[in-house]
């Protein structure tokens, strides 16, 4: 009986190698598309109009920068089948790619057209293919151009800039949190300071280094700074994905080690002298 | 294979492999279930329902509120001090109540103002009139005299190139008059007296040498002599002859000479008088487009001048205002109310002066008032003018049946929104009372209607998904068919579908605890 069990042992811990591995990298070929991405929680609120005030700073050729703020509770609907869902509103001043890199690129200047993510779309319309078709948002009609695979219903739209000529109290398009990444690898590491320096921008920055866990790039303080970051904080749109992700790897990652620790055990016969003589 | 058989037997015999069957089946059994247990959680759980035939109802609520029928305005002349008040908001006036006192000093003070403002207008418009008069009269005296100096202009220039072509028409001619010079010459010298005596002279001699010669012939004596005269008739021949030569020579060059300086003055002449009728010809026209000027500028039609119409009109308001003024005047300076009703509104306060706003604000006392309520543009497709609709009052629970839309205006600041108007008994409401208007409109009878969350849509099509039995390795089992359908009318439940598409046997699909599209296998939902 013992070395049937033994023998169990052996074969259980290889399946887990196998199952984790193949995870692990199908984890990281979705991560991937997020790596480098900053996530600033802005100390001041900021309006596009004051953080692209002219065309003098050319961001194209630093980073690329994405204003985006959420609000919880939001309404939208499809009003030919008088149908109503709640979700996350997300209303972004730059490309959607730097909040969800693997879907629809939405841009700036896009103002009629949003992503939704597929439960929404399900709620709203009873089908998952609806590209093309429209739904209403604050007495505004937008057309659907990509889904999201998102855990949270959301509902992304691109605000629209104010007038320069707007003073700063007149602004109701104010964003909260901006997402970046440098575009050249080198500049990597000074992204929240050319944000402070050229755009003003500052606030509480969340390091969210997508990819593989652990990652020798970060600290141990920084990941901690950012774990407890979204522990305390309520997490937004990416951080829900990081969130997701790393869970997800840790998840992985103890099969692994279980699995090495099963095979190490067949291999070396210590299950007989520990266990089975005793 | 014999011993194999041989070992199989003995097992069973010793009951063993049976054992070990009856555990493989129901370990097969354990897995069954658990990977039917596995599958049947995979899949979407559905509720149905069958097509109906009924109509849609369109119900379209709104809310409103209750609104005067008529109002009426009482307002005097703004500017005019007022004495005293008599009634406060609220108040109910009869018809002739009095409403305010005007400061009659104050009245008096004005009309005297807006009087001499009227005079000074009445002054002022006077002296447009006569200075318009006397320009008028300076511009028709200067148009005539300008008429007069073009016309002149054109009759002198007329004359004067006359006269320059008649000029220059004789110089032409005494030009091509004039002689060539042979006969010029011939002329000259034909009456030329000392060239005929000297032409006589050579003739005489020649007739002489002629005569001797003939007597010389007749008569033989004195030949000699006669020869000898005959030579020296000759010699003074040639002589006389070379003297005529020499004179006619002398005088060809004298006459060429004189024929030369006559013509060269005849040219000139002529020259001369074409340079002066072509000055004459431009002269007269200058002269003549400088009196077309002036003429046109003395017919040219003034600018407009709009003052003395403008100072009518004022003077005419003035006078309207005076007369009202001199109307409350006349009445004391007592204003009084015209109409039955309610005071709303009072704009005006003992010592100040009243403003444009209208003093006072009065509602008429009626049976009936106005509910109004605003709708969208698709709402205002199920409504109208006639149809009945139900408002429910907020305060006191209050319902009115059956009440008849009576207008219905599109909202001049929004064209996506209507107002709805209504007529509703004043009895136990308030102007400004707030309730909800209700309007049913059914449609005609559908055969297949079915819950709007069957329906699915992808932007393009609609469609609904219809369950299907079907039989498979496994059994029995559920699946869904997407069939696109037409949608005839809907509300917010109900929509009414286009026949042919499904039959009322069908079950449509209402309701899925997961994404489904068609095709996909189903099971029931269960309580």
């Amino acid at each position: 009986m013992m070395p049937r069990l033994h023998l169990a042992l052996g074969v259980t811990g290889l399946f887990l190698l196998l199952f984790s591995v193949i995870s692990l990298g199908w984890t990281w070929n979705k991560v991937k598309n997020y790596q480098d991405i900053h996530i600033i929680h802005l100390s001041k609120e900021a309006s596009p109009s004051k953080v692209f005030p002219s065309s003098s700073i050319k961001e194209e050729e630093t980073i690329a920068i994405t204003l985006f703020s959420e609000e919880k509770g939001q309404i939208i609907s499809n009003k030919y089948f008088n149908r109503f869902t709640e979700v996350k509103a997300i209303s972004i001043f730059g490309s959607s790619t730097l909040l969800f890199p693997n879907s629809y690129p939405l841009e700036k200047e896009d103002l009629t057209g949003c992503l939704i993510d597929i439960h929404t779309a399900w709620e709203l319309f009873g089908d998952v293919d609806v590209v093309g078709a429209n739904i209403d948002y604050q007495n505004k009609t937008y057309e659907i151009r990509g889904l999201l695979n998102h855990p949270v219903p959301v509902f992304l739209y691109e605000s629209p800039m104010s007038p320069p000529s707007l003073k700063e109290e007149e602004e109701n398009i104010l964003f909260s949190q901006v997402a970046a990444k440098a575009l050249h690898p080198s500049d990597k590491k000074e992204v929240a300071q050319k944000l402070r320096n050229l755009y003003n921008l500052e606030g509480q920055e969340s390091i969210l280094n997508f990819g593989r866990i652990p990652d020798f790039n970060l600290s141990w303080k920084e990941h901690k700074s950012a774990l407890w970051y979204l522990i305390l904080k309520e997490s937004n749109c990416v951080e829900t994905v990081y969130l997701i992700y790393l869970s997800q790897q840790i998840y992985y990652y103890s099969f692994f080690f279980l699995g090495l620790f099963f095979f190490v055990v067949y291999r070396k016969g210590l299950l007989d002298h520990t266990f089975f003589n005793s | 294979m014999r011993e194999y058989l041989l070992t199989l037997i003995h097992l069973w015999k010793k009951k063993k492999i049976s054992v070990l069957f009856a555990k493989f089946l129901l370990f097969m059994l354990l897995c069954t279930i658990l990977s039917r247990g596995i599958y049947a959680k995979g899949m979407a759980q559905v509720t149905t329902g069958s097509p109906k035939k009924m109509s849609i109802s369109h119900k379209v609520q709104s809310e409103g509120f209750i609104e005067k029928n008529q109002e009426a305005s009482i307002h005097i002349p703004s500017g005019i001090r007022i004495e005293s008040v008599f009634v406060k908001q609220g108040q109910i006036v009869e018809n002739d109540t009095p409403l305010f006192q005007i400061d009659m000093d104050d009245l008096q003070e004005i009309i005297k103002e807006k009087a001499n403002e009227v005079e000074k207008l009445t002054l002022q418009i006077n002296d447009i009139v006569s200075n318009q008069q006397y320009h008028a009269t300076k511009e028709a005296q200067d148009a005539k005299r300008a008429a007069q100096d073009y016309a002149l202009a054109q009759a002198s220039g007329n004359r004067q190139i006359g006269e320059a072509a008649y000029d220059l028409q004789r110089s032409q001619e005494q030009l091509e008059q004039w002689k060539d010079f042979p006969s010029y010459l011939k002329d000259n010298l034909e009456h030329d007296l000392q060239r005929a005596a000297l032409t006589r002279e050579v003739e005489r001699l020649r007739e002489e040498i002629n005569m001797l010669k003939d007597h010389s012939q007749s008569v033989s004596a004195n030949v000699l002599d006669k020869e000898e005269q005959i030579r020296k008739k000759k010699i003074e021949l040639e002589n006389a002859s070379k003297s005529l030569d020499d004179y006619i020579n002398s005088m060809t060059s004298q006459l060429e000479k004189q024929w030369k300086e006559r013509k060269e003055t005849l040219e000139e002449d002529l020259h001369a008088k074409e340079k002066a009728y072509y000055d004459t010809g431009e002269t007269a026209a200058n002269s003549l487009l400088e009196a077309g000027r002036t003429m046109e500028d003395a017919s040219m039609e003034k600018p407009s001048d709009s003052t003395l119409e403008i100072y009518k009109l004022d003077r005419e308001e003035k006078t309207r205002k005076l007369a009202k003024l001199k109307d409350l005047q006349a009445i004391g300076g007592i204003i009084t109310s015209d109409i039955s009703g309610f005071v709303t509104k009072v704009n005006i306060t003992p010592g100040e002066r009243s403003n444009d706003l209208g003093c006072i604000l009065l509602a008429l006392t009626e049976e009936s008032f106005n509910f109004c309520a605003s709708i969208t543009k698709e709402q205002r497709k199920y409504v109208n003018i006639g149809d009945t609709a139900h408002i429910y009052f907020q305060r006191g629970s209050h319902t009115l049946e059956n009440i008849r839309i009576e207008r219905v205006e599109e909202d001049p600041a929004n064209p996506e929104n209507y107002y709805i108007y209504a007529s509703v008994p004043s009895k136990n409401l308030t102007i400004g009372e707030t309730g909800v208007l209700e309007i049913v409109k059914q449609s005609e009878h559908y055969p297949y209607c079915v819950s709007l969350e069957a329906l699915h849509g992808d932007g393009i099509h609609i469609y609904v998904l219809v369950l299907h039995e079907k039989e498979t390795i496994l059994g029995t089992e559920l699946y869904v068919e997407r069939r696109n359908v037409k949608v005839l009318d809907k509300n917010e439940t109900y929509a009414a579908l286009e026949a042919g598409t499904i039959t009322e046997q069908e079950n449509i699909v209402l309701t899925s605890t997961k994404p489904i599209v068609g095709g996909d296998i189903v099971r029931l939902f269960e309580e």
